[in-house]
């Protein structure tokens, strides 16, 4: 049985799936599952979980308290040069904008595991262990478990 | 299983022998023999790094020489045509990018009137592992 992380992992890369041909000035090539690919096509998006912790909330007075069981978070990169290459800060920008506008649009993933919202973007960014060049966004999120009592 | 990194290079030899009345060889031949077959250029793969390695396929970052050899002025038109080839042209079998990283100032018409200029490319390419 596949684990939360992992769920959560191919649930991010399904809803990602259908910006594949999407994208200017160039088309989106592919998604892959890890972020250092060696047989890279450009432009590409990576996904791979960073973290898997587990998160009690209160729910306030008179309530039970709430269990988010697990907080996953899941790096997103956009890969639009190689490292050496022509970097693209149009694609870019436009790739990450695709990426957070397709998790905002289906905000509930289903099987209770909920995007929370976004940690982090930055563009520009080197990727040494992939040679690459573009941008990342961090997502949260959600594993609703249940009620404490 | 052809070797990539050979195809590549002969793919490379084609695509720069395609240039008129080039001759383009893998082995450089000697000055002698260079200056006979001029305009010549000389294919040299110089260094090669391992990039990135995932479980079935290596990334290679390759140096390249090219080694240009012409009768008179003649030099410059065919830097200008190398550097056509490698900027836009079709990328060889294997190849994802070739990006041209320097060139040797030319060494304008020596004794015999030929003339000499070496360019530096990087290809980067991908490779099954263990095929390199």
């Amino acid at each position: 049985m596949a684990t939360t992380t992992q769920t959560a992992h191919s649930k991010v890369v399904a809803i990602l799936q259908s910006q594949i041909g999407t994208g200017l000035p160039t088309p989106l090539a592919t998604i892959y599952s890890y972020h250092n690919v060696a047989n890279m096509l450009l432009d590409a998006i990576t996904v791979e979980p960073v973290a898997n912790m587990p998160v009690v909330s209160d729910g306030g007075f008179g309530s039970s308290q709430f269990i988010d069981n697990h907080e996953i978070t899941i790096s997103v990169r956009v890969h639009t040069s190689y490292t050496g290459g022509i970097e693209d800060l149009v694609s870019t920008m436009d790739l990450l904008d695709r990426v957070m506008t397709a998790m905002k649009t289906s905000m509930d993933l289903g099987d209770r595991y909920k995007f929370m919202r976004f940690a982090a973007e930055q563009v520009n960014v080197t990727f040494d262990g992939s040679q690459s060049v573009g941008g990342e966004v961090i997502i949260i999120i959600h594993k609703v478990e249940g009620y404490a009592n | 299983m052809a070797d990539t990194k050979e195809t590549l290079l002969d793919s490379l030899v084609t695509l720069l022998g395609g240039i008129p009345s080039v001759t383009c060889t893998r082995q450089l031949k000697t000055p002698i023999n260079s200056r006979a077959a001029a305009p010549y250029i000389g294919v040299l793969a110089s260094t090669e790094e391992k990039l990135v390695e995932d479980y079935t396929h290596v990334r290679w970052g390759m140096t390249v020489d090219l080694i240009l050899v012409t009768l008179g002025s003649g030099i410059e038109s065919l830097i200008v045509d190398v550097k056509d080839v490698i900027e836009g042209g079709t990328l060889p079998i294997g190849a994802l990018q070739m990006s041209l990283v320097g060139q040797e100032p030319v060494n304008f018409i020596t004794d015999d009137d030929y003339s000499s200029s070496r360019i530096v490319i990087d290809i980067l390419y991908v490779a099954i592992r263990g095929s390199n």
